[in-house]
This record gives structure tokens, sequence and C-alpha cells, in this order.
């Protein structure tokens, strides 16, 4: 599953549209799904972003790990309105601490790094964007998923010379639905990505059935799949072992299947 | 190609730095605190990081120069070990590194003065050492970025009484051939049959390239050695290693060699643990699984005739004094 995280409404509309999500009633935050991405309007500030995410997380938790993006906009010294990058750095001062997004593919726009900041800045006296979520967003999800799958894109929404006063939601919606098909590249390079950790069993079934006639212990359980596994790596696409389990208890079961391991680790081509 | 290098601030003037930069313009550089904030972070995957891994420019701070493991040498009665990097280019997967570090980014420490200075202050006061390099990286392998060899030569020419091994598995002899050949300082390929090689050693020069490095080092004057470490099992093994010794020892001179060494595939449990998450359809990983001399490895029958086989076949071709056996456990 993809989860994106924004602040904002107008900054999740040409999202949602884009995606084509749907709005899920009765969430405590507003959530739009398809069987694409989720995204879930946050709110602003890091707490509200580092919150959303656990929310995403204990939603729709899986074995896989996901992809995460927090988009939105921020604000910058001098780039120009509009300005998209992909975050390779997150500092919060408040906090300490700095996160460094493990960018592994060719990136479709430029990388630059960010600073969260708990109130709107309008100084900028660094070279960094400035904006509120990252640094929540990015502690919280890099705890559900591979750090290579948590990223920041962000949009520049204003500079020393704009301001921020005057700015528009109805740009704000600009800004980011000019930025739609990087969005989506980046979430394809994530894909791929993630695609190549997926490892399915085949011996579930197997498995299922035994634990349904045996009684294994916690520990005998973990067994029992670790053993499998190495049987299906060993003799892959042979399927579970033919072998006779009129055996008592689990024990005696681990028993044969180690056996069996034993001897294929015997013949390894 | 490297797309991205981390710098610590503090060494971000380095001439090293400023060198290494040089040589990759278009990488996005990105300033850090210390190289752990990037490297040490939990919740990265090895696997993932290493079809893109990013250079990370670091300051090594203490323990410059460390004991090896017991049970490691070759001959010396003081062996020391020192890593300026790590992490390596070449992605074999039998290696203990996937398995011990949170990321698979190359980390260089530039400072390689410290490291020269504890070098020269344990010459100093101790007699009979050998220092080993490539335990944590290849010794050769990133040479072009690192000029780690080119460096280190000069130490151990003034230091002639200490040995040196650089461990590797690289055809890139360029800083060897622009160097007068040292008697103490080694250059020790690792060697597995062909077929082991296409399997496990991804990106690494084909064993019929590293044979040819041999024989061009030793052609040049330097001290060679030959690691058959690790050894791996299957059903094939006594034709694997039997074929590799003929293909390496047609070419090799045995009376110029300094040594040679060996060691069964092992791992400690808990980088087998990660490794096995990492690759949980990997064969190799299935098939040594079981736990003996505190260590991962084959099963212990298999594993000693493994050994005997490989070890005998060996003797036939060298002198025992020139032997070296890894042990564990």
């Amino acid at each position: 599953m993809v989860y994106i995280v924004v602040a904002l409404s107008c900054e999740a509309r040409p999202i949602v549209k884009h995606f084509g999500l749907k709005a899920v009633p009765g969430e405590v935050m507003p959530i739009y799904e398809s069987d694409y991405a989720t995204l879930i309007v946050c709110g602003i500030g890091k707490l509200n972003a580092g919150t959303a995410a656990g929310w995403l997380e204990g939603r729709n938790s899986s074995l896989t790990p996901n992809i995460w993006m927090n988009v939105g906009v921020c604000g910058h010294r001098n780039l120009p309105q509009g300005t998209g990058s992909l975050v390779h750095k997150v500092t919060d001062h408040a906090l300490g601490k700095t996160w460094y997004p493990s960018i592994l593919f060719e990136t479709p726009c430029v990388t630059r790094s960010v600073r969260t900041v708990n109130s709107t800045e309008k100084e900028f006296q660094s070279e960094d964007l400035y904006e509120m979520e990252a640094s929540g967003f990015i502690n919280a999800a890099m705890r559900f998923s591979t750090a290579e799958l948590v990223h920041c894109f962000k949009i520049v929404s204003d500079n020393l010379s704009t301001g921020i006063q005057h700015l528009q939601l109805s740009e704000i919606e600009e800004f980011v639905a000019a930025h739609l098909e990087t969005l989506s590249d980046l979430i394809e390079q994530l894909k791929e990505i993630r695609n190549s950790l997926s490892h399915e069993s085949e011996s579930s079934q197997f498995i299922d059935s035994l634990l349904t006639r045996f009684h294994f212990t916690t520990y005998e359980k973990h067994q029992l799949v670790k053993i499998m596994r190495r049987i299906e790596t060993l003799a892959p696409g042979v399927g579970p072992p033919d072998l006779n389990f009129n055996t008592p208890g689990a024990g005696d079961v681990l028993k044969e299947l180690i056996r069996h391991v034993d001897s294929l680790s015997a013949r390894v081509s | 190609m490297v797309h991205t290098i981390y710098i610590e601030e503090a060494i971000s003037e380095h001439p090293r730095v400023q060198d290494i930069c040089d040589r990759f313009p278009k990488a996005v550089r990105i300033p850090c605190g210390r190289y752990g904030e990037v490297f040490n972070r939990r919740s990265q995957n090895f696997r993932l990081q290493k079809q893109w891994p990013a250079l990370i420019l670091a300051n090594k701070h203490d323990h410059f120069v460390l004991g090896t493991p017991e049970g490691y040498g070759i001959g010396s009665s003081r062996n020391y070990y020192f890593s300026h990097m790590l992490n390596c280019p070449y992605d074999c997967r039998y290696c203990f590194l996937q398995g011990m570090y949170q990321s698979a980014h190359y980390v260089l420490f530039v400072n390689y003065e410290d490291f020269q200075f504890e070098v020269d202050r344990i010459v100093n006061i101790e007699n009979d050492t050998c220092f080993f390099t490539g335990y944590d990286c290849d010794s050769l392998a990133f040479e072009s970025v690192t000029s780690f060899t080119a460096d280190f030569l000069p130490l151990f020419q003034k230091n002639s009484a200490a040995l040196f091994e650089l461990r590797t598995k690289s055809v890139n002899l360029k800083p060897l051939l622009a160097h007068p050949p040292l008697p103490n300082v080694i250059v020790a390929y690792s060697l597995t049959p062909a077929r082991i090689g296409e399997q496990y050693e991804d990106k690494a020069p084909p064993l019929r390239r590293r044979i040819e490095a041999i024989k061009q080092l030793q052609d040049y004057g330097w001290p060679v050695g030959l690691r058959f470490d690790p050894i791996i099992f299957n059903s094939g093994y006594r034709e694997d290693y039997t074929r590799l010794y003929e293909e390496v020892f047609s070419v090799v001179d045995v009376q110029q060699l300094h040594s040679a060494s060996m060691g069964p595939f092992r791992l400690p449990k808990a980088v087998h643990e990660t490794v096995v998450k990492l690759y949980p359809k990997e064969k190799l990983f299935a098939a040594a699984a079981y736990s003996h001399g505190g260590m991962i490895s084959y099963q212990e029958e298999i594993e000693s005739d493994m050994l005997k086989f490989c070890e005998a076949e060996l003797l036939k071709r060298i002198p025992a004094d020139k032997y070296f056996p890894c042990r564990y456990g």
C-alpha cells in the first residue's frame, strides 16, 4: 500500500483527484483511499503528522513494508514559488534530531534539505526548505517501514519576496497539481523497490494444516516456519514434503522435518 | 558510480574530501554530523541499499588498529587489522558485512594519517607483527576513489619488519604496478570456484581475471597470497575445488607464493539471522544453518569432510609451511 500524508485539504484535493481516491466516512481524520493509495489529511504540525502516520499504520497494518510519502508546501529563502523537491535530509532543531531518507533511484527532481519548525518561518536563515510536518511524519513512518520507502516531497509556496500573508489556498492547490506527474513517478519507483522485497511462502497451506492437526507451542511454531522456509528454498517448486506424520505430537513432526531438511542440505547443488 | 555523498561537517575542508568530491561532480552532497547518523540508523535495508549505495566521508576518532580474532594469521605472532573503509562495491552473498551493518553505503574514513600513526606506534614497540586490511571492505576495489594502497605502501616500505596484507578480489593493479614491489606487502586474493563465483559474487571480477592479475603481480615481483575462504559446499564441491586448484596452480608460481589459507563458510549467529531475513530464499543460508563452534555453518560432518578434502588437495600443490588454516570455535 502507498500512504500519503498531507497537512491541508487544499494539498489533498489534486492528489485525491489524480489517483481517483474516494472519501472514507467516519474516520478521525479525513481519509481518502483506493486500491492504489490511502491519503490522510492530518492538519498542520509535526505532532499531527506523526499521529496521522500512526493512525494509518494501525488501521491497515501489513507484513510487507508500505510506501510512505509526506507531500506539502514549504517556504524557502529565494526559490521560486512552485519549485518541487524530494527531501534528502530532515532536521528538527527543537527535537535535536536529523533523518536522512535513503534515495535509491534516479530522482525526477532536485533533492534538498528540509528544516521542520514549530511555527511559520519568515526569516529563512539557511538554504533549507522550511515546513512544519516532515520530522513528525518521518519519525513515525520509519518505525513502520524500511527507511528506503519513506519520503517527503515539498513544494515552495512562499519565499522572502512573496511572503506568506497573501498566499491563497487555491494557489497551494495549483502548486501541488503541477507536480502530480513527478509524484506518480516517485511512487512507481518506490513500488518497484518495495516489490523486490516480496517473499511469498509456498508452504502456508501446509503449515496451516499441520497447525490444525497438531498442538505446537509458540517456540515450535517458529521452528516449523523456519524449517519449512529452508525446505522450500532448498527444493523450490517441489511442494511440501511427502512425509507420513503418524506421530503423536508436534515435536515428532519437527524431528521428521529436520531429518528431511538435513538431507536436502547435504544434497544442495 | 556514486550518486550521493554524505560528508561529516567537521571534515568538509579536508583535502581528501575535496579531492573525492571533485571526482563526482554530479553527486548530491549532503552534510551530516557524524557518519553514524546515516550509517547506523535502524530500519534500513542493506539489500535495497546495495543496489544504489551512497558514499559517506567520515573521520575515525579512535580504535584505529585492532587485534584480529584468534586463529587468524599468516605466521606472525602479533596480528592486527584496520579498516579505512566499511563495505565494498562487490555483492558477495556469503559476506558477513551484509548481516553486520545496518547500511550498505560505503563509509570512507579519510584521516589515513591517524591509522598510519597507530601502525607506526605498534611497529615501534612490537616485533613480528602483521597488519591485515580488507576485513570490512576490499583493500583495492575502491582504489580509484580512495588511493588507499598508494597512500599506505610508503608506510610499510619504511616499516619493512611488519607484514601488511591487502585482501582483495579486485584486478585494479595500478597502484601496485606503479610502485616497486615490497617483500613485506602481500596481495592476498580471495578465490572461489568459477561456478560459485558466478552464483554468489555479484559485481566481482571473475576467477579467470583474478588469476591473470595474480600472474601479473608475481611477474612484477609482489608477494601473493591465496585465500580459499570461504569454502562453499555443494554436492559437486570435489570437482569444483579440484578444478579451481588446477586453474590457479597452472599459473601461480608456488616458489614465489607467500601463503595460502582456507576456512569454511561460517557466520556468527546474529549475522546469520539478519542475512536470512534479507535473503529468505537463498540456498546458501538454508544449507548452512547449523550451530557449532560458536558459529552457524554446514552440518559438522559435511564441513569436516569438505575441509579435509580441500586441504588435502591444496597440500598436494603447496608446501605445508605456506599453508595457514583459518580456525574458529
